[in-house]
């Protein structure tokens, strides 16, 4: 029985490596997200470029156990960007780095084929069969969620595939604007006048936030409705989880304190899942920002999931796998607890909604209320889904969130 | 009128060397087609309109493909100008399928928008690349006959 991969399988090893070392070229270096460059991505770049070329030199020196476990988990994690690709083709067009996207896809299949054959070359008839399967299979489970979804998933939040280009349908004409932040990146934005003299941010997209755009500015409120950065419109690279954004919304409350419709500063912001985090901490460094409206709020790194104590034991070491990739990849530190932002906010206003049924540790926010300061809302709603508030309880959600606003930016005018 | 007896064959059906090493081959050309496809993202997108850079990326998928077939051929001759026919043909049929089923059930294009890289009335040059991939691998068997 051979220690290692054979020749042929060795090459194949190398050559579906190489693929995968070409979508890093790709993405990071080549063909950078809109308002990067080459020179933001090089730490993660090179990392990775280092890893796969450690792989392709050093693996087939390796028994062909240790061999087909990398090869699988390679194989795993080279199904994220080929799915990032077909989600933007379906959406927006295939272009950019979609095709050495497809390419991983190639490269992914073999390496789970690759990896499945050696296993099954190199499996050993004798001995305590069952007991060492049974191990293995505990070993692999434990592998995979511990690290292979954590890492996949840090490759998914921080390649968002771009949508469309939507259309606006605010309920009154909506003018096309760019919001530019303090680190020079566009923002894609539709902003409408208020008649009442108070405006409200809408985060982290204009498509996801247009009903709430809707409801709003029927009751006379100005709305701007904004892409995060990396997302849609927007430049920049996208973080799903929303680090180090906040200059987004900082940005933001300056473009609409430059409109002279917008009356001394009245201006709230409304963020659905990470665009209400968002708007936690924006809110928290950011006076001007005079009432928030958070629906969906979770967690963002393991700083949150750490609050939650020995309850958290099990999914803490996948907590600390993503955090630790995420900070790789995106070069930016991990955000502060929102446990320790939201205090911060008062004695200006926060709302806090989330469903009963939500996701992303949403069931965090009875502690973020239990923190914040007064003035202060929670609402926990029973139906509907993760942000799906407003769609579910439709005239409770708009009786809500208008009277908070009134409160905060009227004075309950 | 007595019945036929069943013809069994005496061994299973199995594809010749060549036809394996040449099929498996095509997997290659996939790699160089979307790696071309990158290539003209980066190298010419941002200089050309789409049609332009479309035209130019066949040019380039050309120059590529009939490089790699080159080299292929170098390697594992072919025997006769009609199996060289018969792979071209083989590599147009696995293109255009996969182009086709690629095109429509993974990345969400319209059978029609997928048609319209063929209409050259409209500028597109696609169809002479997949010309190319039919005769090139006898095209370079006849070079390499005359060279010899």
């Amino acid at each position: 029985m051979p220690a290692g991969p054979s020749p042929r399988e060795t090459l194949v090893l190398r050559t579906a490596t190489a693929l995968l070392a070409l979508h890093v070229v790709a993405d990071a270096f080549v063909l950078p997200e809109r308002g990067t460059s080459w020179s933001d991505h090089l730490p993660a770049g090179l990392l990775s470029l280092a890893g796969l070329a450690a792989a392709a030199v050093w693996l087939p020196r390796l028994r062909a156990g240790a061999v087909a476990s990398v090869a699988l988990v390679l194989g795993a994690l080279a199904l994220v960007p080929f799915g990032i690709a077909v989600s933007h083709a379906r959406g927006a067009g295939a272009g950019g780095d979609d095709w050495t996207g497809f390419l991983c896809g190639l490269a992914g299949v073999t390496l789970l084929a690759l990896g499945a054959r050696l296993l099954w070359r190199t499996r050993r008839p004798t001995g305590r069969r069952s007991l060492r399967r049974a191990s293995k299979t505990l070993a692999a489970a434990l592998v995979t969620f511990w690290v292979v979804l954590p890492l996949g998933l840090a490759i998914g939040v921080t390649h968002r595939p771009r949508g469309a280009e939507p259309t606006a349908d605010l309920g009154r004409p909506a003018e096309d604007v760019v919001v530019t932040t303090e680190d020079g990146l566009d923002l894609a934005g539709w902003y409408v006048a208020p008649r009442n003299g108070a405006a409200i941010i809408l985060f982290p997209t204009r498509e996801g936030s247009a009903a709430h755009a809707r409801m709003l500015v029927q009751h006379g409120y100005g709305v701007l409705a904004l892409d995060m950065r990396g997302y849609d419109g927007s430049e920049g690279d996208p973080n799903a989880l929303g680090w180090g954004g906040t200059s987004d919304l900082d940005a933001a409350v300056s473009f609409l304190e430059a409109r002279p419709e917008v009356e001394d500063g009245r201006i709230g912001g409304l963020g659905l899942s990470v665009g209400g985090e968002q708007l936690l901490e924006a809110a928290a460094g950011n006076e001007r920002l005079r009432a928030v409206v958070s629906e969906g709020a979770g967690e963002r790194s393991v700083r949150e999931t750490a609050s939650r104590g020995a309850s958290a034991a099990l999914v803490l070491p996948q907590e600390l796998v993503l955090t630790a990739a995420l900070t790789v990849l995106t070069g930016e530190s991990p955000p502060p607890s929102l446990l320790d932002l939201v205090p911060r906010i008062a004695p200006r206003g926060v709302f806090l909604i989330y469903a009963a049924h939500g996701q992303g540790g949403e069931d965090l926010n009875p502690d973020y209320f239990e923190a914040a300061g007064e003035p202060k809302e929670l609402w926990r709603i029973e139906a509907g889904g993760h942000t799906g508030g407003l769609e579910a309880e439709p005239a409770e959600y708009e009786r809500r969130v208008r009277a908070f606003f009134d409160e905060a930016l009227l004075g309950g005018d | 009128m007595s019945a036929s007896p069943l013809v069994v064959p005496s061994r299973p059906l199995r594809l010749g060397t060549t036809w394996r090493r040449w099929l498996s081959a095509w997997l290659g050309a996939v790699v160089i087609g979307l790696g071309n496809a990158t290539l003209r993202e980066a190298a010419v997108r941002p200089f050309a309109n789409e049609q332009t850079a479309d035209q130019i990326s066949v040019a380039t998928g050309i120059a590529l493909l009939g490089l790699y077939v080159w080299v292929l051929e170098r390697r594992w001759p072919i025997a006769t100008t009609r199996t060289a026919l018969a792979i071209g043909g083989a590599w147009v049929a696995l293109t255009v399928g996969f182009e086709f089923a690629f095109g429509h059930w993974v990345a969400g294009d319209s059978w029609a928008e997928l048609g319209r890289n063929y209409d050259v009335t409209a500028g597109r040059l696609w169809p002479l690349l997949v010309l190319w991939v039919a005769v090139a691998p006898a095209l370079v068997r006849a070079l390499r006959a005359r060279r010899a």
